[in-house]
């Protein structure tokens, strides 16, 4: 058990690194949002998730598998998806199937092991919403939705619906969308605080039975970016732990948070929503046990444990006394700089949010203002106004490929890979030798993640991956490990790190050369 | 309800955290390394060659026998990419291991003539290989 202490600095700081994790994503799911308000409008909005036909649950799983949001993002596109009356099982569809996969993920998830797997999964996910869409929708027939739908004043166009569209973010920042993101985060505080530091190391073998059970009943708390799941996926199936558990996680883990279910139970009724989280739960639950056996690796030795799941429990050490001293040590190692600049933007925005509420601004004090100014004149001569559909279609799509064009960003050429790499590879193995354990722990998961970008940014540029390519991938990151387990062990064992990196030396030459 | 929810919290995580209390590594526990986890890629050919032979002598424990044989041949991808291979040499003991891996995985029994040659031919052409891999490296002493 936690003691009170563990369970205060624990949760701080699981909670501290959701906040920033999540900053990336939310802050795109606020300009969905505004785009979807401000430039397609509730008709528009109704027409690209589909409208009132069947359609619209496989259209929302798709458009969700395009924008690059979490579980955190999808929160304010679901309150203008509300606005403007879309079909309630298209918004259970999008919010599940959205925080699942985006380019970024998928392109990763397909230079694992069995690219296949993801495939399976991105079906069975498509099967989940649709099922789940079509009951939400029969649940939420009977249901008078109070809401008024979303009216823009047509009087906002130009420059002044541009800073309509930012205030709205601001707004949004610091409003409700925040408040319900903060309850999603909340989630992992709570894990923080049941859960004790490794208690999830050995609870998803592929031989338990209740392995996938567990990890549905843990999901829903868990806050997870497409980019970790994914991450946690790899992990799992080169540990041979249980594929169940692996779809659980996905499909609960990074879909759904503690606010999702909430943000529904408010304003569609609480036994409707009860009935689709179990509905939910069930189907997500018997299609863990039906993938299970059959998407065992064969082959892989099984680990016997995983540490994809420690970011989950207590962070703390139950050994460990100077809780304030290593939660700051925890913070530091753990939080990155795109999450920071973020998280200081989206600060910056609720600052000025909290403002515009003071003085009470928001978009009907722009438009009155800008009535005032055009005294009821129209725009005249070369000052064409384009449909804000037509800027609305093109700024979503502008986001799909920018996240597109994004994917050649994060997964640079196999050149500048290398070139990372050996940085990388210098640092850990040099800090290794010399026994600086912590400088090369620091640097290990570097080495580890560019040998995954390494592999994506070669797919995405030359079309494949060859086998030995990827056998001598996965070979760099299993001996990585074994090196990670080394520079853990308690007590340190010198010769051991050292024989460790010899080993590596062999591999790395091959697999550097494989990519050349 | 908030009882109920300890209750089912107690009941999936008991046995989890509380025999990792004294522990203070965080990687307490290494990989397991199954006994039959070859050397070398010669051991991998010598282990897949004992195994067919018992299962001729011996008609008890099949199913082991047979089990180990599959994730042999399973490994010989991996152990033959971890040596000084090159990509070329490499190519074909892994597209031969990987097709009798599938035949063998999909066979009721995958221990029968047919496949005791096919497993053999698989050894012969590791035990190439490790020549190759032998005379580099006397090429290499000798420079």
């Amino acid at each position: 058990m936690n003691s009170p202490l563990e369970i205060l600095f624990g949760g701080f700081v699981r909670i501290s690194q959701g906040i920033v994790a999540c900053s990336p994503t939310l802050l795109v799911g606020l300009l969905t949002a505004v785009i979807l308000r401000y430039y397609l409008g509730a008709d528009g909005t109704r027409r690209l998730f589909g409208g009132d036909s069947i359609k619209s649950l496989p259209q929302s799983w798709l458009i969700g598998m395009l924008l690059p949001v979490c579980s955190v993002g999808v929160l304010p596109i679901l309150f203008q998806m509300r606005a403007a009356r879309v079909k309630p099982g298209a918004m259970t569809a999008f919010a599940l199937s959205a925080p699942l996969f985006n380019p970024l993920s998928l392109l990763y998830g397909l230079t694992l092991s069995r690219p296949l797997v993801i495939i399976l999964f991105a079906v069975g996910s498509l099967f989940v919403v649709t099922a789940l869409g079509l009951l939400w929708d029969y649940l939420t027939k009977q249901k008078e939705d109070t809401e008024q739908e979303l009216e823009v004043n047509q009087k906002l166009i130009g420059l002044s619906r541009l800073a309509a569209a930012f205030i709205q973010i601001a707004r949004g920042a610091s409003g409700k969308p925040a408040a319900y993101s903060l309850i999603a985060i909340s989630g992992l505080g709570l894990l923080a605080a049941i859960l004790p530091f490794g208690a999830m190391q050995s609870s998803v073998e592929q031989d338990d039975p209740f392995a996938p059970l567990r990890m549905s009943i843990i999901a829903p708390a868990i806050f997870a970016t497409p980019m970790l799941a994914m991450n946690q996926l790899g992990m799992m199936f080169q540990h041979a732990n249980s594929p169940g558990a692996a779809f659980s996680l996905l499909i609960l883990g990074a879909g759904l948070n503690l606010a999702t279910p909430l943000w529904f139970g408010r304003h569609f009724g609480w036994k409707e929503t009860g009935l689709w989280l179990i509905s939910l739960l069930g189907i997500v639950v018997a299609i863990a046990y039906t993938l299970n056996q059959p998407l065992i690796p064969a082959g892989v030795q099984p680990a016997g444990h995983t540490h994809a799941f420690d970011i989950y429990t207590n962070p703390l050490p139950l050994s460990e006394r100077e809780h304030w001293q290593t939660s700051k040590t925890l913070l530091s190692k753990n939080i990155d700089l795109p999450g920071l600049i973020a998280l200081g933007v989206l600060g910056f925005c609720a600052s000025l949010g909290v403002i515009f509420r003071c003085l009470k601004i928001d978009e009907n004090w722009i438009a009155k203002r800008k009535a005032s100014q055009q005294d009821g004149s129209e725009a005249t001569g070369m000052d064409i106004i384009v449909p804000r559909k037509v800027i609305g279609v093109t700024m979503l799509a502008g986001l799909v490929a920018l996240s597109v064009v994004a994917c050649y960003g994060y997964y640079p050429s196999p050149g500048e890979c290398l070139e990372e790499i050996a940085l990388a590879r210098a640092e850990c193995l040099t800090a290794a030798n010399s026994g600086n354990k912590e400088h090369a722990l620091f640097w290990l998961p570097v080495w580890e993640e560019w040998s995954r970008r390494l592999e994506v940014g070669t797919f995405i540029r030359r079309g494949e991956i060859r086998r030995y390519q990827s056998m001598q991938g996965y070979l760099i990151r299993k001996k990585l490990e074994t090196l990670e387990h080394e520079l853990e062990h308690d007590p340190y064992e010198p010769e051991e790190v050292k024989r460790a990196v010899q080993d590596i030396f062999g591999t790395n030459r091959r697999w550097v050369k494989s990519f050349q | 309800m908030r009882s109920a929810f300890f209750v089912v919290a107690t009941i999936t995580f008991m046995g989890c955290g509380e025999t990792e209390t004294e522990k203070s590594s965080y990687f307490e526990h290494d990989h397991e390394i199954v006994a039959h986890w070859p050397a070398d890629l010669g051991d991998t050919a010598l282990k897949i060659r004992d195994r067919v032979r018992i299962s001729k002598m011996v008609k008890t424990n099949r199913p082991t026998i047979a089990r180990e044989i599959i994730e042999l041949v399973s490994w010989v991808s991996e152990i033959a990419a971890d040596t000084e291979l090159t990509e070329e040499q490499w190519i074909p003991l892994d597209q031969i291991s990987q097709t009798l891996f599938q035949q063998l995985q999909n066979d009721e029994d995958p221990l029968t003539p047919d496949r005791c040659q096919q497993l053999e031919d698989l050894c012969v052409q590791i035990d190439a290989a490790v020549k190759t891999l032998s005379i580099d490296e006397e090429i290499e002493v000798t420079e």
